[in-house]
This record gives structure tokens, C-alpha cells and sequence, in this order.
């Protein structure tokens, strides 16, 4: 059974339809990114989830319980929702030290006070901070700031917690360790989580569902491998990694299969949506799907290097092939010699 | 909530422009509706004479102050001017200062035997300026409201950032330039904001014209309006209201014109860049000839006048031949307190500034929350309320809640006692209480309060545990600012005096007309006193200034 359900929701801004009749299923334990760029309303959205805005119209509903109904009118503020919300600045209060930000949210729900004191160490415990309950916010680190406002989120057990980019506002670095980390705790606690999130290795690292948003829309939705490895649009497929992307028109099809050319080259691909031949159509194919080898071959371009830039874990070269730039991730330096780039027909997508 | 805002708000406005469209006063059974009091006053040379002279001084103090100010702005933030620290406390004092009791040091300074005036003249035989003039209202009136321009032209400038500055002077650009084409062209929202208040302000004069024009039976529209009293010996309410009117017909488009200006040159301020990091202009040999004209200023509007006041309280009298030695005393000051009056008119000051401007604070407080809160149709009715009192100079809201107080009967009773005067300076000054409010209410970001309802928080904990908590240093320093205003007020309390209601502000106008010159110069170094320790803490504790 799904813990939350939200069907056909609704919502303007000004002149704006931020969201344009969004749904989807979370079901209990899971994970679910709303991924998109900004302006596509995931904010929105979930703000909408929070209670913090109602939606124009549409249904919002966790497990049994309507929090919102635009056909009955049923609004639950947000106050008596229950749910956990984690800002993305993490809207600590900065006149409350650690403790009694976390003990807060049972202060209100009139916990009796031993039970109270007892329930927040131990959430703080968990999350590594029992050293600090005496601080104020503004003397911790921004990644304790972060897990402090997730102990407040989830020191009264809510059965959905909600994330608005819970790590946007950590460096590169930390970020990665605090990744993993929300993950694991995630698991551990076995949390329904909605996490929003406009950087898709977040949105794979974190969910078990990626929902990816575009103004207003559900552009696809499914779990990250697929996502990633079957996108159905342009959208999705260049949101979802780092791409070449070359224009030119279907020439024949054969069966999923078709053929592409441009100006000097001519690539087979799988074709994804409905091009015909003679449409201009769109090849995209994933930066570290381009392979490159010293023979030519089946689907191959010649192709001069004219940048490559070691990046540690990898390496990125710039090639020219034409008129055509192509990047290439390759793990190793390439052998030297004359170059070519292979496009697998099953990596090529045609849309 | 809305109605009893609306009610206390709007009644005055209401009885004023029922009062103007009577031929008698309102308490009377037999008067009627009528235009005649309209066509009186319209009539009357002396309302013309006064009209003309409004509009002298309005446009002549806002031609003086607003390229003082804009250049004083420029100096302090933006160039190496030395002392600016201490500088910038100073340019407020004028705004806290009492205009009647800057008035009242400028006849003691420079007035016809003032001592300045007495030592040019033992010097040059002569001295070539005459305080009673409309020249020298105009004048003073614009040097005075130059901090007005100041603050906000200061607070633009600050917004801005000197990188674009910068840019003009790593392409060559000098210092006058820059401060030609980059600077100025950012300020002149701010600039044309400021015009516009001073303007109105001029509209507003009150203190100064009645000290400096009645001597020479120079009269503008607020104190035409004040005089009217006597003119007829009957109580010609009629004409007091249509007066009102006239006044309020100006100031009502002005009002409206400065909201849609500040919330352009608030756009304005919105783009501001990111790295705020100053580095002062350089002024080179112009460092010291700008102190000298900031220095000048400053004698000139806070110096002088103060060591009138100050003099001419520690002295049994002055004129020619007098020896300062001979003639120190303090009983004026004694003198005072054989005054129950006076003695209660420094009490009353001193509580409707302490107590009656926190409860004031409160008030601002309660209805920016529910305005703050609430993001319905009553918000904007709310917003719309709070300009009404801005309209109203402070001797039209004493004149309209004197009014209110005969009229309704119910309240009759309050009219001898402070809470009058504490409803009428609280209405006045209304909007730059919610100003004061809802700029604290700005620094608190909005997840902090949705931060506390996800978690549980209903509507009521949520204000006690959240936003009052995060708003405290800025409604403490809201009512330290309240209280200045509150104890430097004058005017609205000049139709609520009588026994019970004096305060120090109304007091030295009244007494003025009688010419008891020692105590006036008494109570107006009180006066000064608790503006000048009210500043002090607040500056102290950081407040800041600045609405």
C-alpha cells in the first residue's frame, strides 16, 4: 500500500502554473527524489506535501489520512500534518542551542519532560552530535547544522520525512560523505523519505524512485538505473548525465533502429520517441559511452584530440571530428596515434 | 483587531470632515450643513498669504536640503572624510530635537539681541540678518532636514557597493566625476524619495514658523490653522476643520506619492551587489575643506541653537551689557517646580515616553504580526489604515482627537487624563512605528516560522517561541526610538492641553505665547536632556537609527 499519494496537483504562482497536475506514489520505506531544474516546481510541491502552500487543486493523501482535497476542500495545515520537514537552509533557531532545537517539536506535542530529554539524546546520539547539545547553531560546522535539522525533523517518529536539498548548501567534498551518510541513516531508521533535488548523482544516490520534474510535469519517473540507462525523452536524457549531443536529420529507419546524418558523418542509433526520415532529430550519447580506438570501424568517426585534461579519478578529452566537438571520459590516458570515436548504436539515442 | 484599528484611525479623519461641512461647531444643537466655512476660509487674505508661504518654505527648505543631504550622504559613506564615525551620531541630533525648542534656541543665539547677534554686532556695528523673516524659517527649516535626506540617500548608497565606483575609477575616472555620472545617477530614487518627504514635511512645519513668524505676523498654513483659534473669540471650529482639510488635501497625494516612490527606489536598492566591501574615496586636499562644511552644518543646526537654549536657562536674563558671570543662577529650574503644572508636564513626558511608548511598541507589534501572519485581504486593509495617520500633521490629529474625545461621550472622561494624549501620539506616529516593526519582522526569514509549524507549532507558539523571541532586540530598539519621538512631540498635543494632559512639548508652546521666556528655556533644556540620554542608549546599544 503507498504511504503517500499525490494525484493530480495543481498550482499557480502569479501568472504562473508552477505545477500542472503532478502524481505520484511513495510507498512505505521508500525513497523518492523530485528531480528537476529550477522552475520546475519541485519546491513547490513539496511545500505543497508540507502543507506550507495549498495547491489550486488535486488530492494529497498519507496512507489513510487526506491532507488535501481540492474537490472537498480539505486543507490540514501544516502544523497538524506530523510530517518532518528539513529546510535547505536548515532554519535552525538561532536563539535555541542544539537540545532544545531538537526538543522543541516534543515540547509541543506536551512530551512529558524525562521522556523528552531522553527521546532528543538519543536522536542526537544517533546522528553523531551528542557533544554538542549546549551550542548555539551558529557555532556548528554547516554539515552539523544539517544533521541537527534532521534530528528535529525526525525526533517525533513522522511517517513521511521531506528534504528540500538537503545537501545543496555543504561543499563538494562533504557532500559526497554526507550522502552516503543520509542514506544510511535513511535505511537504518527505515524512513519514507521525499527529497528534492536539482543534481541527478544526488537524486540516484539518495532514492529508490527518481521523479524527474519538468515546468509542472512529470517528465518520466522509475529508479535510477533506469533512468539513467533508459531515458524516454531529450529532457530526461540529457538531464540525467553528461552528454555529446549532435543535430542532424533521420536519413532511414530499420525496425528501432536508424541512421542520422549531418554534415560529413552519418551515425546508427537507437531511435527513442517518433522521428521519421527527413525530421531533424537529436543523437545524444553519454560522455563516457563514446569510446575511443586507433581503427577504424562500424559507427566510427576520425577525429583529431584537441584537449585533454587529467581530473584524477578520470580523464576528459576534447576531440573534433568535423564539424562535430565530442567530449570523452576515459579512464586511462588513450595510446597515441590517429584517433577514432566509436558510437555505440545502443548508447546512441536518437530523438 | 481591523475594526478597532479602522475605528481609532478613521474617527478623527471622519469628525474632521463632518466639522468642515458645518456652519457652527459641532456640540451645538442648531448648526446645519453648509458650505460656509469652505467659503470663508478660501475668502480670507490672510489663509492666501498663509498658503503662499507654506509653499515658499516647503519648496525652498526641500531645495536647500536635499543637495546638502545627498552631498553629506556622499561624503560620509562614500569618501575618506575624516571623523565620520563620530559624524554620523551627530547628523541625527536634529531629528530628535524638538523644532520648537530649535526655534526657541535660535531667537536666544541670533535672534534680535541673541549673543551671537549682540557680539556681531559689537564687532561690525551691525548684523546683517533678521531671524523673524520667512527667509530664515525657509532657511533653518531646510538645514534642519537635511538629516531626513541623509538617512535615506546614506542607506541606498550602503545598499549599492562601491564596486561600480571602483570600475569608474580603474577606467580613469576622478573623484568628482565618479561622484557625478556612477553615484549619483544610483542615489536619485532615493534622492526624489527624500523630496518628496521633505516636501510634505514643509507642509507638516509647525514649531518653527509659530516661534519664528509671529513676531512679524508671518503665518503659514499650520499656524493660520492654530491662530484661527483666537481670531473670532467663538470657538470657529468650522474653519479650523476646513483648514485641516486643506492641509490634509495636500499631504494625502504626497503620502501616496512617497509610498510609490519608496517602493521604487526599493527596487532599486534590490540589486544591490554582492561584495559590499567599501573602500572610501579618496578626497585628497578636499579632505578638510568637507569637514570644515560638515562642521559648519553642524554648528550652525545643532551648536547654536542648543547653546541658546542652554545659556538662556542658567541665566536670570540677557541683553546688551549683560556679563555672563553676574547673571548665572538655576532657579529657573526651581523655579519649576512651584509649578504643578509644569512639574506634572514633566512627569506625563516623561511616562507617555517610557510607558506609554512601550505599550505603543505593543500595539505596532500586534497588528504587524497579524498583518505579518496573515496573508489575507485584511493585510492590505491594514496597509491602507496605516497610511491614514501620515496625512495628518500632529496638530490635525490633537485637533481631530480633541474633537473625538467632546464628541463620544462614552470616552469623554479620558480626554483630562494622559491616555488621550498616549491615543493621539500613537496614531500619529503609527506608521513609523509599523515601519519600525515590520523591518525587524524582515530580518527573521520566513522558514524559521515554517520551520516550527512543520514541526507542530501552532499559529500562537509559533509567534511566542519563534518570531517575538527572534524580534526582541528590534522592538527594544523600536521603543527606545518611540520614546524620542514621544517626548520630542509638540504639536499633537497642543489642542489636548489642559490640566492632567501637559507635556513638556505642548507646554513650551503655550507658555511661549506668554512669554515666560526662563521657564520655556527650562523645560527645553529637560527636553533636550532626555532626547539627549534616550540617543545615548540607543546609540549605545546599537540601534539603528534609521527607520
Amino acid at each position: 500500500m503507498s504511504e503517500l499519494s499525490v494525484s493530480n496537483v495543481h498550482k499557480r504562482l502569479g501568472d504562473e502554473e508552477v505545477l500542472k497536475g503532478v502524481s505520484f506514489e511513495l510507498s512505505k520505506g521508500q525513497v523518492v527524489a523530485l528531480l528537476g531544474p529550477s522552475g520546475s516546481g519541485k519546491t513547490t510541491l513539496l511545500r505543497a506535501i508540507a502543507g506550507l502552500d495549498h495547491p489550486d487543486q488535486g488530492r494529497i493523501q498519507l496512507a489513510d489520512r487526506v491532507l488535501f482535497d481540492g474537490m472537498t476542500g480539505t486543507a490540514v495545515p501544516a502544523e497538524q500534518r506530523g510530517l518532518g520537514l528539513v529546510f535547505q537552509s536548515y532554519a535552525l533557531w538561532p536563539h535555541r542551542t542544539v537540545l532544545e532545537n531538537v526538543e522543541y517539536p516534543l515540547r509541543v506535542r506536551k512530551v512529558p519532560a524525562a521522556e523528552l530529554r531522553e527521546r532528543s539524546l538519543t536522536v542526537l546520539r544517533e546522528i553523531g552530535l551528542e557533544g554538542m547539545t549546549a551550542r548555539y547553531p551558529h557555532q556548528l560546522s554547516g554539515g552539523q547544522q544539517q544533521r541537527v535539522a534532521l534530528a528535529r525533523a525526525i525526533v517525533y517518529k513522522p511517517p513521511l520525512l521531506l528534504l528540500d536539498e538537503p545537501l545543496s548548501n555543504l561543499d563538494a567534498k562533504l557532500r559526497e560523505e554526507a550522502r552516503v551518510w543520509l542514506r544510511e541513516l535513511i535505511e537504518r531508521l527505515h524512513i519514507s523519505a521525499v527529497c528534492v533535488t536539482h543534481d541527478q548523482v544526488e537524486a540516484m544516490a539518495l532514492a529508490d524512485r527518481v521523479i524527474l520534474l519538468d515546468k509542472g510535469k512529470v517528465e518520466q519517473e522509475g529508479g535510477p538505473q533506469e533512468m539513467y540507462d533508459r531515458p524516454r525523452t531529450l529532457f530526461a536524457a540529457e538531464f540525467m548525465g553528461s552528454n555529446n549531443r549532435l543535430s542532424g536529420k533521420v536519413v532511414e529507419t530499420r525496425g528501432e533502429m536508424a541512421r542520422i546524418a549531418g554534415m560529413g558523418w552519418t551515425l546508427w542509433g537507437q531511435l527513442r520517441g517518433d522521428r521519421r526520415p527527413d525530421e531533424d532529430a537529436t543523437a545524444v550519447i553519454r560522455l563516457e559511452r563514446t569510446l575511443i580506438q586507433n581503427a577504424d570501424g562500424d559507427n566510427c568517426l576520425p577525429a583529431t584530440l584537441e584537449a585533454a585534461v587529467y581530473l584524477g579519478d578520470r580523464w576528459d578529452h576534447l576531440y573534433r571530428a568535423g564539424d562535430l566537438r565530442i567530449r570523452v571520459w576515459t579512464l586511462s590516458a588513450p595510446p597515441p596515434g590517429p584517433h577514432y570515436l566509436r558510437f555505440p548504436p545502443e548508447s546512441l539515442w536518437i530523438f | 483587531m481591523v475594526l478597532a484599528t479602522g475605528l481609532t484611525i478613521l474617527s478623527p479623519l471622519g469628525i474632521i470632515l463632518y466639522q468642515s461641512f458645518l456652519d457652527g461647531p459641532f456640540f451645538q444643537g442648531s448648526t446645519k450643513l453648509s458650505l460656509s466655512a469652505f467659503r470663508f476660509v478660501l475668502a480670507d487674505a490672510d489663509f492666501h498669504r498663509a498658503f503662499g508661504s507654506t509653499l515658499i518654505v516647503a519648496v525652498g527648505m526641500t531645495g536647500l536640503a536635499v543637495p546638502l543631504g545627498g552631498l553629506l550622504a556622499f561624503l560620509v559613506v562614500r569618501t575618506d572624510l575624516p571623523g565620520r564615525r563620530w559624524i554620523e551620531p551627530a547628523l541625527l541630533i536634529p531629528i530628535f530635537l524638538s523644532p520648537v525648542v530649535i526655534a526657541f534656541g535660535y531667537v536666544v543665539a541670533v535672534g534680535p539681541v541673541g549673543f551671537l547677534t549682540l557680539l556681531f554686532r559689537e564687532a561690525f556695528g551691525k548684523a546683517p540678518w533678521n531671524l523673524y523673516s520667512l527667509a530664515s524659517v525657509t532657511v533653518i527649516a531646510g538645514l534642519t532636514h537635511i538629516p531626513h535626506v541623509y538617512l535615506y540617500t546614506s542607506s541606498t548608497l550602503r545598499a549599492i557597493g562601491s564596486d561600480l565606483e571602483e570600475a569608474a575609477a580603474v577606467a580613469g575616472a576622478g573623484t568628482a566625476q565618479i561622484a557625478w555620472k556612477v553615484s549619483l545617477p544610483m542615489v536619485r530614487p532615493a534622492l526624489l524619495y527624500s523630496g518628496v518627504l521633505v516636501f510634505f514635511l514643509g507642509f507638516e512645519l509647525f514649531g518653527l514658523p509659530l516661534i519664528l513668524g509671529d513676531p512679524e505676523g508671518m503665518l503659514v498654513l499650520s499656524t493660520y490653522l492654530y491662530k484661527l483659534t483666537n481670531r473670532l473669540g467663538v470657538p470657529s471650529y468650522q474653519l479650523m476643520a476646513v483648514v485641516a482639510v486643506v492641509i490634509m488635501t495636500f499631504a494625502f497625494p504626497l503620502v501616496w506619492l512617497q509610498r510609490r516612490l519608496l517602493g521604487l527606489s526599493g527596487r532599486f536598492v534590490s540589486v544591490r551587489g554582492k561584495g559590499l566591501k567599501r573602500v572610501p574615496l579618496r578626497l585628497g586636499r578636499w579632505r578638510w575643506a568637507a569637514l570644515l562644511l560638515v562642521l559648519a552644518w553642524l554648528v550652525a543646526t545643532v551648536v547654536t541653537p542648543l547653546a541658546g537654549v542652554f545659556l538662556r536657562a542658567f541665566v536670570t536674563n540677557w541683553g546688551e551689557g549683560v556679563r555672563l558671570r553676574e547673571v548665572l543662577t538655576l532657579e529657573h529650574f526651581t523655579e519649576l517646580l512651584d509649578y504643578p503644572n509644569l512639574v506634572r508636564g514633566v512627569v506625563n513626558t516623561m511616562v507617555i515616553g517610557v510607558v506609554g511608548g512601550a505599550i505603543a511598541v505593543a500595539c505596532y507589534a500586534t497588528i504587524a504580526l497579524v498583518q505579518h501572519r496573515w496573508q489575507s485581504r485584511w493585510a492590505k486593509v491594514i496597509d491602507y489604515l496605516v497610511m491614514v495617520p501620515r496625512g495628518m500633521p500632529g496638530l490635525v490629529a490633537g485637533l481631530a482627537f480633541f474633537w473625538v474625545f467632546l464628541f463620544v461621550k462614552p470616552i469623554a472622561p479620558l480626554r483630562a487624563t494622559p491616555v488621550s494624549l498616549w491615543i493621539a501620539y500613537s496614531v500619529v506616529w503609527l506608521a513609523y512605528g509599523m515601519r519600525l516593526i515590520s523591518g525587524a519582522l524582515l530580518q527573521v526569514a520566513p522558514e524559521l516560522e515554517e520551520a516550527a509549524l512543520t514541526v507542530g507549532a501552532s499559529r500562537g507558539q509559533v509567534t511566542r517561541h519563534v518570531t517575538l523571541p527572534l524580534i526582541r532586540f528590534g522592538l527594544l530598539g523600536s521603543w527606545l526610538l518611540i520614546f524620542l519621538i514621544f517626548v520630542r512631540e509638540y504639536s499633537t498635543g497642543v489642542y489636548l492641553l489642559g490640566p492632567g494632559t501637559e507635556v513638556i512639548g505642548s507646554l513650551i508652546i503655550s507658555l511661549w505665547a506668554t512669554g515666560a521666556i526662563d521657564i520655556v528655556s527650562a523645560l527645553s533644556v529637560i527636553n533636550v536632556v532626555l532626547v539627549g540620554l534616550g540617543l545615548a542608549v540607543a546609540l549605545r546599544l546599537g540601534v539603528r537609527v534609521h527607520e
